[in-house]
């Protein structure tokens, strides 16, 4: 009996937690991200949760934990939930295609966010907004090669690179490739290493690198999520120095979390790519809304981001997510 | 009866000769011994019955949270989302079925997420190849199939002529062919997958989708060769004593690599039924699934010690899994916190295992 009491009990645990009841007056956008596992995506959850708060409807979020498939099955039960529209910001730019043609079947929008999606000809995408990943690294690119000039450097670059099943990823190589074919003067790419977004592969890339090229004087990531890595290679290089400093390594952080603000306010960084994901996840539900409404939305947004030196700090950082 | 348990290499042990392999099957029932009222006749019935089992445990509560979810979890019992919870079981129940035989021989086997990445890779490169012919989605299948059974053959040479530990041995092949998958695509996904192998996934037999018969083939299969066959009685036995196995002339080391190989052939069926669905060869298939395939093979009963085991079980620990991921997310209860329940629910039932494994002492 005891036996059977634990095993009901197991039950009953599930049940003990409070019941939602369903808040019929109140349209639901079903909302699939990614991962929660990092101050960017909690600033795109902000985003999202501020639109949902101020249109006044419900967000339904799941999260994929990174796995594809995962993802595919959460969309299928937000369709199932009928959910009016549904957010995305997608593991696998080809793998979620599947669920697009399954929202587009049940003629659910279907609106990405932060990761560009293209429709096919039998998976519709209805809207998106996402950071123009390369005109912003293009962008920032080109600032550097000013600023390497200005200051008689020839910059040898170790790029850290995330996922390649992510299209902001592919983007943001594209645009530095494209801007150091013009600067060659001035810039070099060393060495390559993928991360996977693992901080564990990055700390050990980056360490490897350093120790193999110790001519490189630049480290280009694709995300701040590998900053803390960066930040222990160059330690244990002895190489985490500030501006000016004998040895100092030029740091280029993307998006603008809390601690690549912090790095600049201390004077180990000149310059970070910054993100506006507070408002991709924004304007991705007011989309959502409007167009669950059945109104006209206009073509998708490729926002084009903003860059954070020292020289604009006070008033850009001001924009960053990790300033919230 | 006791069970004595020799070393899983198959090395001499010291104590005396246990249990003959008939005699070392699990636990039969016994008489169920009316009481002096009815409630205690009942209890009695029910102690045997059902509490006697981690199995039978298991599907009763799986029952219990079914029924909950039906009455109290909004939009659980529509239509859709039942269906997507069948079909969202088929992968997990493929896998865990496979993972079962290498369990009731007291072993694990990690590779299965690797024959899932390198076998969904290796599929949608021939089928990319080939143009998408007929011909092309063939070799691909035919190609997945002999990865998983290629890496299941070497995880059992491993384990039987190299004598390493299961862990270590499929833990070998996992970093080996789950890298190889991702140098080999350089971590991008390979699309272009035409309908002909879609179908697989997202195809309809009679009105029933073609994962869901896949699913039901592969339990019917496994359960009557675990409980109708000689390889299934072999399996009970070596599971339970290598040493007297050996003695009563039950092929040990032959039936260890057959485990192995099953179990790789069986993630190899998931791996085609995945990439169909998904609709793309990816380097990570499945990365997170081995918590909840080895969850889903604890919860219903198969003993981590070897020697006891059930198909049915098994299903019904990976059901459960499913329609706890499904429920909770539809109360909007975080991610973190739905792991965390599962967690508890798996310490639970080992738990419930141990307890029943020392009263059998």
């Amino acid at each position: 009996m005891r036996r059977i009491a634990v095993a009901l009990l197991s039950c009953c645990l599930a049940f003990a937690l409070p019941t939602r009841g369903q808040a019929a007056e109140k349209m639901r956008i079903g909302v699939s991200l990614d991962n929660l596992n990092d101050p960017f995506w909690l600033g795109i959850k902000r985003g999202l949760t501020d639109a949902a708060k101020d249109l006044d409807v419900e967000l339904v979020i799941r999260t994929a934990e990174g796995d594809a498939v995962k993802q595919n099955n959460q969309i299928d039960d937000l369709i199932a939930q009928g959910v009016k529209a549904i957010v995305c910001v997608y593991v696998d730019f080809k793998s979620i295609l599947q669920a697009v043609q399954a929202a587009n079947k049940a003629n659910i929008p279907f609106i990405y966010t932060d990761r560009t999606l293209a429709s096919t000809d039998d998976a519709k995408v209805s809207w998106g907004i996402a950071t123009d990943n390369y005109a912003l690294t293009v962008n920032g690119w080109k600032w550097m090669a000013g600023y390497a000039r200005d200051h008689k450097m020839k910059l040898k670059v170790l790029e850290l690179v995330g996922s390649l099943t992510d299209d902001n990823v592919l983007r943001r190589t594209d645009g530095f490739k494209a801007v150091m074919k013009d600067n060659s003067d001035v810039m070099e790419l060393v060495q390559q290493v993928p991360t996977e977004w693992n901080l564990e592969k990055a700390l050990a890339g980056a360490t490897n690198a350093l120790q193999a090229h110790p001519e490189i004087n630049a480290i280009f990531m694709h995300s701040d999520y590998l900053l803390s890595s960066t930040i222990s290679a160059l330690r244990q290089a002895g190489r985490w120095k500030k501006i000016g400093e004998k040895g100092h390594v030029v740091v280029m952080p993307y998006s603008g979390n809390k601690a690549s603000l912090d790095a600049m306010r201390q004077k180990y960084v000149e310059m970070t790519f910054g993100m506006d994901v507070h408002k991709c996840g924004y304007e991705s539900v007011k989309a959502a809304v409007a167009l669950a409404k059945g109104e006209q939305v206009g073509q998708p947004v490729a926002d084009p981001g903003f860059i954070i030196t020292q020289a604009n700090f006070a008033d850009t950082s001001k924009r960053a997510y990790g300033s919230f | 009866m006791s069970v004595d348990r020799a070393e899983r290499t198959g090395e001499a042990a010291a104590e005396p000769a246990p249990a003959a392999p008939e005699q070392a099957r699990p636990r039969p029932e016994g008489p169920a011994r009316a009481g002096p009222g009815g409630s205690g006749g009942f209890r009695r019935w029910f102690e045997v019955h059902v509490a006697s089992s981690v199995e039978r445990v298991s599907m009763l509560a799986f029952a219990v949270f079914l029924l909950g979810s039906i009455l109290f979890v909004p939009k659980f019992a529509n239509p859709v989302n039942l269906g997507n919870m069948l079909v969202q079981c088929t992968d997990l129940i493929i896998l865990a079925c496979g993972m079962t035989f290498v369990f009731m021989n007291g072993g694990i086997d990690f590779s299965v997420t690797a024959v899932l990445a390198l076998g969904s890779v290796t599929g949608a490169a021939v089928m990319q190849h080939g143009g998408g012919s007929p011909a092309s989605v063939a070799e691909a299948i035919a190609a997945m199939l002999g990865i998983g059974l290629g890496i299941g053959a070497l995880n059992g040479l491993m384990v039987t002529r190299l004598r390493m530990p299961s862990f270590i041995a499929t833990m070998a092949s996992q970093l080996i062919f789950s890298g190889a998958a991702l140098w080999w695509t350089q971590s991008s996904t390979i699309g272009g997958i035409p309908r002909s192998f879609l179908a697989i996934g997202r195809g309809r037999v009679l009105g029933v989708e073609v994962p869901i018969l896949v699913m039901v083939a592969v339990v019917a299969a496994c359960a009557g060769l675990l409980h109708r066959t000689v390889f299934g009685r072999c399996v009970f036995a070596v599971g339970t004593n290598h040493r007297t196995s050996r003695i009563s002339g039950i092929p040990v080391r032959r039936t260890i690599f057959q485990l192995f190989i099953l179990c790789g052939g069986l993630a190899a069926v998931a791996a085609i039924v995945m990439t169909a669905r998904s609709g793309a060869g990816m380097p990570g298939l499945g990365k997170s699934m081995l918590m909840d395939i080895v969850g889903a093979v604890v919860i219903g009963g198969t003993a981590v010690t070897g020697g006891k085991g059930s198909i049915l079980g098994t299903a019904t620990g990976a059901a459960l899994i499913i329609a706890l991921n499904n429920s909770l997310n539809l109360l909007g209860i975080e991610w973190y916190v739905i792991n965390a329940l599962k967690g508890g629910m798996i310490t639970l039932v080992a738990l419930l295992g141990v307890v029943q494994a020392k009263g059998d002492v």
